[in-house]
């Protein structure tokens, strides 16, 4: 076994070993669709060795907000490595006073005591423990249809995807599930005073996005103010700018109990995640018989890795790239927008704030075949792996700091892929949905020459 | 909680028009030229402080850690790598300047490269390696993977007061008793003073049994071949997943690479956590056998486990530069000769004296169990006042875990002031009993 065993196979062979020893299924995928190699990536565009390039609309979901190999996220990373790479127990690592500092002066005054993780979902976690710490006695939890935070086991119980949930765990009488942007079934859930919290993201998303109504947020904090449930707000996906505010609160001006904040944070380098919530919360918490030393902590993330999300925070902040996402995102909204007056036989809607976009697709195949046409257009975009949804979301989760002429690209390539698809029979949709939906089951073999992948799956 | 319309800090809904930011934030930074330490410690949920003294980190490089106000520091507390690794921070520098995180549309390479170099490392079946953020994540991964083999089972096994991690799960485990009312798995945990009690505790109703080769108060040997034979029909009979949880022990800490190859069997699933990101990337890793993927993930949808950071390029090129280094510079010897010299801590005319019941090292996991709590805790104040970092005790035991890539001459020093540190206690301990 060597560190440098990878460095010079080829493409089948990096298949066979991510197909052997990482995951079947992504490595069947990844031949199926013929990818080519990682090779590095650079603002909003990402390299793989034979020279092409890819414009990055998926932007994993949110994470590259402040674009790939960010100069100052960048630096600051390297410079943690070169000095003081690891956070150890009993230490205060600089960057963590950094990034305390910078949080305190970008959260709302009294989300000021932070839980840290490495992952949304544990931070999802630890908001978990302290509702139902500050709130004992109460056992239900209010979540969206569709809602998302995290897949670990204790925030697979606040799962708004079914299809995600059920294989490993059954229904929970105690999670209500409301439907997006309904704030009367809030209002109604927390009726009885037994709810410890409501979890919701500001702007839905995933490949369930949607913006709510303008009243929602403000009306479900009313109706947590009034019963004394809990609001955690996850802006994991929304944080940092992404919506066109540096946090989508204050699209409604609500201030949450607690708010989770990752992705984004990460300035594209390392994990780093933070739930922030009130004193108040914090006191409740440890008044409960249930609270021990250490129940709401999580696994530190590294010097380097609290060194990249201070400077993220930064860079944000310097180049008010909140304000770049409203002014240049509107160019894609608008275009997305056209897009769907197009084309509706293939689009429901395209929802939208900020930069945070997508298409509403009429069904999976359509996502499918749109996020194939741009592919093969050197442009990725952020697909949704769901093909049990009836209507799954494409997401458009550009960097921020995205050239306008990149959109127009954009927009250009997707109105070919759609005229594309607009000479394809209806039969045609309806067929490959429902290969989708058993790809995973289908001989391997066949889905590659289904595909026209020269690629083997010899694992 | 504050709503629109009822706090003066924040802008009503009405008044908010599309984009318009509330100034709800601080008007000016608060924090401007605050002492680190007071605003780590103002802000951070932790444990209240100890009462010791706390550096501020300005250098590391193995176990030597250089403190913003010039002490310099011996680190027997992370447990790790060790920072300042020549090929490893190169390698980490080299991936973090091409791609770190990734959207994962196109092949890595580098991910490739860590997976394969896993299956190597990792004895017999074990051959498929779930990347995550941490070793907590690691271990919440195999439970998941145990829930999904028995969604109707509803227990896992574990022993009381070790530690499992800081996800929900694993609080319940270390705790025993559940943190989260609708948890899916509930705790069922033996005293950390009888683990062997565990192999009874194994039927059909359990979904996994996590345990750890030596653990801080355990020590390798405490638990025979036979006792780990017998767990592993025990599991196979009756389907329960065992997770062998070397999150602390592997690799190379226990003087070998893996402390699985101490055991003579093979678990379904191995954890391994930070050390594997040489303390830098974060990223755990459980590793598990096909059979036990396939059962689960297999022909499924690939996103029905995973996370966004997972998997990442910067931190699969860290996990294939530790384990090369694990192996080019034998750092499992390394372990092994610390603890050849921690043993001679026991030697001498007074051996141990009355301070301290027991001292254990397996390789450079290094444990001493004070008389008391007080008497861990005052070793651990003579040990900072020696400048060697520790862990907080854990009631009356004390833990030492120097970096895997600490110099002899530092480790030297840890376990030369260790001696020091106990002979201080002894003393002072003798004037109280005098007084």
């Amino acid at each position: 076994m060597s560190a440098t065993t990878a460095a010079t196979w080829d493409r089948q062979r990096i298949l066979t070993a991510l197909g052997r020893h990482w995951n079947s299924t992504a490595a069947l995928m990844l031949a199926a669709t013929s990818r080519q190699v990682e090779s590095h990536a650079r603002g909003s565009e990402v390299f793989a060795e034979d020279g092409s390039a890819y414009l990055d609309f998926a932007g994993s979901y949110g994470v590259f907000l402040v674009g790939h190999q960010n100069d100052a996220v960048r630096a600051a990373v390297l410079d943690a490595l070169e000095r003081a790479p690891a956070a150890l127990p009993g230490t205060v690592h600089p960057a963590a006073a950094d990034l305390f500092a910078q949080l305190t002066e970008v959260l709302p005054a009294q989300l000021d005591r932070f839980t840290l993780g490495c992952s949304g979902a544990e931070v999802s976690e630890a908001a978990l423990r302290a509702v139902f710490l500050a709130r004992p006695g109460r056992r239900k939890v209010v979540i969206v249809d569709g809602g998302y935070h995290g897949k670990t086991l204790g925030a697979l119980t606040v799962l708004g995807q079914e299809e995600h949930r059920r294989d490993f765990l059954p229904r929970d009488p105690d999670l209500v599930t409301v439907a997006p942007g309904d704030a009367a079934a809030v209002r109604r859930a927390l009726a009885g005073g037994d709810v410890a919290a409501v979890f919701v993201e500001p702007v839905l998303g995933g490949a369930y996005l949607r913006v709510p109504p303008r009243e929602f947020l403000p009306e479900v904090a009313r109706a947590c103010q009034e019963s004394g449930t809990l609001l955690v707000a996850d802006e994991i996906q929304t944080g940092f700018g992404r919506t066109g505010a540096l946090f989508a609160i204050e699209h409604s001006g609500v201030v949450p109990d607690i708010i989770l904040l990752s992705k984004a944070l990460t300035g594209g380098f390392l994990p780093v995640a933070v739930a922030a919530m009130t004193g108040d919360v914090l006191e409740a918490a440890r008044r409960s018989p249930d609270w021990h030393p250490g129940v709401l902590e999580g696994t530190v993330p590294s010097g380097a890795a609290m060194a990249a999300a201070a400077a993220t925070i930064r860079e944000v902040r310097s180049r008010d790239l909140p304000a770049r996402a409203e002014r240049v995102g509107k160019a894609l909204r608008e275009g997305l927008r056209e897009a769907v007056r197009r084309h509706p036989r293939h689009l429901v809607d395209a929802p939208g704030i900020g930069l945070m976009t997508g298409l509403r697709t009429r069904n999976p195949s359509v996502e499918n075949l749109i996020s194939m046409q741009m592919a093969a257009r050197g442009i990725h975009l952020g697909h949704s792996l769901n093909e049990q949804m009836d209507q799954p979301v494409l997401r458009f989760y550009p960097p921020l700091t995205v050239e306008a002429a990149d959109i127009q690209r954009v927009l250009t390539a997707l109105e070919e892929s759609l005229e594309w698809l607009d000479r394809r029979p209806a039969w045609l949709m309806e067929r490959i949905t429902w290969l989708l939906r058993r790809q995973y089951r289908l001989p391997p073999a066949l889905v590659l020459k289904l595909m026209h992948s020269n690629l083997k799956v010899n694992w | 909680m504050t709503l629109p319309h009822t706090a003066d800090h924040t802008t009503p809904t009405a008044a908010n028009p599309a984009g318009a930011s509330p100034d709800h934030r601080r008007s000016a930074p608060a924090t401007a030229g605050a002492d680190p330490v007071a605003l780590v410690r103002r802000h951070l949920i932790q444990e209240p402080p100890t009462g010791l003294p706390v550096p501020v980190i300005e250098r590391q490089n193995g176990a030597r850690i250089e403190a913003r106000d010039g002490t310099v520091w011996l680190d027997a507390a992370g447990g790790g790598f060790g920072g300042g690794h020549l090929a490893v921070r190169a390698a980490l520098a080299e991936q973090a300047r091409r791609t770190a995180l990734s959207s994962r549309i196109l092949l890595s390479r580098p991910l490739a490269g860590a997976v394969t170099d896993l299956a190597a490392f990792c004895p017999g079946p074990l051959s498929v390696s779930y990347l995550c953020n941490s070793g907590n994540e690691a271990l919440d991964a195999s439970l998941k993977l145990a829930k999904g083999t028995h969604p109707g089972r509803g227990t896992v096994l574990g022993i009381r007061g070790e530690s499992y991690g800081t996800l929900s799960h694993g609080q319940s485990l270390r705790s025993g008793r559940p943190v989260l009312p609708g948890a899916p798995l509930r705790p069922e945990t033996v005293p950390a003073d009888a683990p062997e009690t565990l192999l009874e505790r194994v039927d059909a109703s359990v979904a996994a049994v996590v345990i750890a080769p030596a653990a801080p108060g355990r020590p390798l040997e405490r638990l025979p071949r036979s006792w780990w034979v017998q767990l592993r029909e025990r599991c196979h009979r009756t389907g329960a997943l065992l997770v062998l949880d070397e999150r602390l022990t592997g690799p190379a800490r226990l003087g070998s690479d893996l402390g699985a190859g101490a055991l003579g069997i093979f678990p379904d699933v191995l954890l391994l956590g930070e050390t594997l990101g040489a303390d830098a990337v974060p990223v755990g890793a459980a590793v598990m056998t096909a059979a036990a993927y396939q059962r689960v993930y297999g022909r499924r949808n690939p996103s029905l486990h995973g996370s966004t950071f997972g998997a990442n390029p910067l931190s699969a090129a860290a996990v294939s530069a530790v384990l090369g280094a694990v192996t080019s510079d034998r750092l499992a010897e390394r372990q092994r000769e610390f603890a050849a010299e921690a043993g001679r801590l026991r030697e001498g005319p007074a051996g141990l004296g009355d301070t301290v019941r027991e001292l254990h090292a397996d390789g450079s996991l290094l444990w001493v169990r004070a008389r008391d709590a007080a008497g861990a805790a005052a070793l651990a104040g003579a040990l900072a006042r020696r400048a060697v970092l520790t862990r907080p005790p854990s009631g009356d035991l004390l833990t030492l875990l120097p970096p895997l890539t600490a110099e002899r001459t530092d480790t030297d020093q840890i376990l030369a002031r260790l001696a020091d540190a106990l002979k201080d206690v002894a003393a002072h301990r003798t004037e109280e009993a005098t007084a």
